[in-house]
């Protein structure tokens, strides 16, 4: 039934009075009431067999050994020798070392970044499209430029190592400079990321407030210290824990430019998965390491989230 | 405490002018309000004296201390914002002594001084709340005894009530007045709402156009407005303006109505003598609105009727072509009419005003406009 109004034109069928339920008006309620669900349902199952479908299968591998003849249920067997085998404490050293020194620089300089552009400098609208472009590029095409970069008598060598120390440095050749040289390409890459949200952050923060600490009397590291850090305490959680996660799955870039060597000084711990499962053949334990670094990351990333106390 | 000397200030941004050349002085422990429409420079006169803006020229002045280059932190100015400006992630006593805070006071002292502090502006239960559960009259009390912590010289306030609801801005208004009269601080406030200004303020800065229009009590802008746009601006529901030609003693406007024709008494009509064709501006209390014709009286018809308690404003147009004058008269509440109804007006005229069509400049009356208010009052009495 049509319910005539004057106030703008209301469809027929947005109005359904409560005492004139036909099967049609029926459909209509159950799906009005349900539309929250129907809407996020494609996502829900996009995400689903994306994430939750190979995480599952991932546990099921884990829990077997793989021969040539098939497979054998071994249970936990897999975590176990996890816990004993040299090869998996190294990569995970190393990774340790890669995550705490590249999120670290990137997250610092990506901050001080941030707040130069937060001034007014000039030219501000090209040095932000700039320092974006590493962040756009894909791992592989990163991994190859600057595995160009850190080739034997490569520009690196050209610029920095013959004119200093009369030699090429063996930037991804030398046991002591591989890790280095992996982490900086990854602070190349990343370091935009951080200045891109914390820019947004510093942005962010209103005029009044700052110009209120301004007549409260603050001096300007004051004015960082007390209100700035406090006021994107959030965002900088955030920028840690993406960083972080990303940086624990670390591949591509290892792989290209050294692919975990020499020896296995670069060798992380998605680099020994892979190693272990498709050198190896070895799936059940590759899992198992999958599944363990899942949870480290996820322990990470919630205690990270209790410390600062931040809600999402 | 101290004297604030603004001497003519100017300020552009690139090539549009925010003021133009602001040139007065504000006693020491005075209320000093800048009142004018939005855009016509009062905020930016008031960052001028924090500091939070440059002045492009002129200089301004703390008692005999040029503080025109000096740093808003050196100034010992405390600012009070439209927004509150509570800083988020503090609660209540951190945020009202945080000048203290910046300034190396032990917690202690500094817990101790919010206490007082807040007691003064009755929230002294709510110090260790969060400043997120705070309702926007008790934010602006924060913000209040924030500014007061320190004990400036002087209190800036950029329209603090203006997010405030009707009832609360009454009484948040009553409060600040009191304030500022106990701690004597000279005080510079900006609103753009007359009646705020009227209500709190010793002397009323009126600007418009990044100018000042007038300076004076309350009282004075209000009964003495010295232009067009000061008479227009103070005062509600606004003065009516209607542009009329002298002949003799006679007034007529010079577009239509010819029902409006207004015989001046000898004393008023010598006024304006020398003006030929001027403007004149009369306050809605200051017609009389007859149900019969009297003498003297203009004839119009009652558009709209506003009730208002004890009184009632009512729209009446005067004139039946197509371009009436529209005329707001303040009645009491007991004159019945309706819409559409006959009516006469008669004029104060005593009260009304007259404007010089070329400057705006008001025609001097002579005298002293309250005590004619107070005549006409006793003798309609």
């Amino acid at each position: 039934m049509a319910t005539d109004t004057q106030f703008g034109s209301a469809s027929e069928d947005a109005i359904v009075s409560a005492g004139d339920e036909g099967p049609r008006e029926r459909l209509l309620l159950w799906i009005d009431d349900h539309l929250k669900w129907l809407l996020t349902l494609p996502a829900v199952l996009v995400l689903f067999s994306l994430t939750f479908v190979p995480l599952l299968r991932a546990l099921e591998i884990s829990l077997h050994n793989y021969i040539p003849t098939g497979r054998r249920f071994v249970g936990i067997g897999n975590y176990v020798d996890l816990l004993s085998n040299g090869d998996f404490h190294t990569s995970l050293w190393v990774t340790f070392k890669f995550v705490v020194a590249a999120v670290g620089v990137e997250f610092l300089l990506g901050f001080a970044i941030a707040l130069l552009l937060n001034k007014k400098i000039k030219l501000r609208g090209l040095w932000q499209t700039l320092i974006l472009i590493p962040m756009i590029l894909s791992p592989t095409v990163i991994g190859l430029i600057w595995r160009l970069l850190y080739a034997p008598s490569g520009l690196l060598d050209f610029i920095i190592g013959q004119p200093l120390l009369g030699q090429n440095v063996g930037w991804i050749s030398e046991p002591q400079f591989a890790l280095i040289s992996v982490i900086l390409t990854d602070i190349w890459q990343w370091t935009p990321l951080v200045v891109l949200v914390m820019f947004a952050g510093l942005q962010s923060v209103p005029d009044h407030i700052r110009e209120a600490a301004i007549m409260d009397g603050a001096s300007r590291r004051q004015r960082f210290l007390h209100i700035t850090l406090p006021y994107l305490k959030s965002l900088i959680v955030l920028v840690l824990i993406i960083r972080v996660v990303d940086a624990l799955r670390v591949f591509a870039k290892v792989y290209i430019l050294t692919r975990g060597g020499p020896g296995s000084s670069t060798n992380v711990i998605s680099m020994q998965m892979y190693r272990v499962a498709f050198r190896f053949s070895n799936y059940g334990e590759a899992a198992a390491m999958a599944v363990s670094l899942l949870v480290v990351v996820l322990i990470l990333a919630m205690s990270f989230v209790k410390i600062a106390g931040v809600e999402f | 405490m101290v004297r604030v000397t603004y001497d003519s200030i100017k300020k552009k941004y690139g090539d549009t002018v925010a003021v133009e050349d602001i040139k007065v002085t504000v006693d020491d422990g005075e209320f000093a309000v800048l009142l004018g429409p939005s855009g016509c420079g009062k905020t930016t006169t008031l960052r001028c004296l924090a500091g939070l803006t440059e002045p492009t020229e002129g200089t301004i002045r703390l008692g005999d201390h040029d503080v025109t280059d000096v740093h808003p932190k050196n100034r010992n100015i405390a600012m009070v914002f439209q927004q509150f400006a509570l800083y988020p992630h503090m609660n209540v006593w951190q945020n009202i002594s945080y000048p203290l805070k910046v300034d190396g006071v032990d917690k202690e002292t500094r817990r101790e001084r919010a206490r007082e502090v807040a007691e003064m502006v009755e929230i002294e239960e709510l110090l260790d709340r969060d400043v997120g559960q705070l309702s926007g009259g008790q934010r602006q009390r924060v913000a209040l005894g924030r500014a007061m912590i320190r004990r400036p010289a002087v209190f800036l306030m950029d329209e603090p009530l203006a997010s405030l609801d009707a009832k609360l801005k009454v009484d948040m208004r009553s409060r600040i007045k009191v304030l500022q009269q106990d701690l004597g601080i000279t005080t510079l406030y900006v609103t753009h709402d007359q009646e705020e200004a009227m209500t709190l303020g010793d002397k009323l800065i009126v600007m418009d156009d990044g100018n000042i229009q007038q300076v004076g009590s309350p009282d004075k802008v209000y009964h003495e407005p010295k232009n067009r746009f000061v008479a227009g601006f103070i005062g509600s529901p606004t003065m009516n303006f209607i542009e009329v030609e002298r002949d003799g003693r006679t007034i007529r406007p010079v577009h239509g109505a010819a029902e409006f024709a207004v015989d001046l008494d000898d004393e008023v009509a010598a006024r304006y003598e020398g003006h030929d064709r001027f403007e004149i501006g009369v306050r809605p209390q200051y017609f009389k609105l007859h149900t019969a014709q009297t003498d003297n009286a203009i004839r119009g018809q009652v558009k709209v009727t506003e009730p208002m308690g004890d009184e009632q404003l009512i729209d009446v147009l005067v004139g039946e072509d197509e371009d009436p004058l529209e005329l707001t008269v303040k009645a009491p509440s007991t004159i019945d009419v309706a819409r559409n109804d006959e009516v006469w007006l008669t004029i104060q005229q005593e009260l009304i005003h007259g404007f010089d069509l070329d400057s705006g400049e008001r025609i001097a009356e002579g005298g002293d406009q309250r005590q004619r208010v107070a005549a006409s009052r006793a003798e309609a009495e």
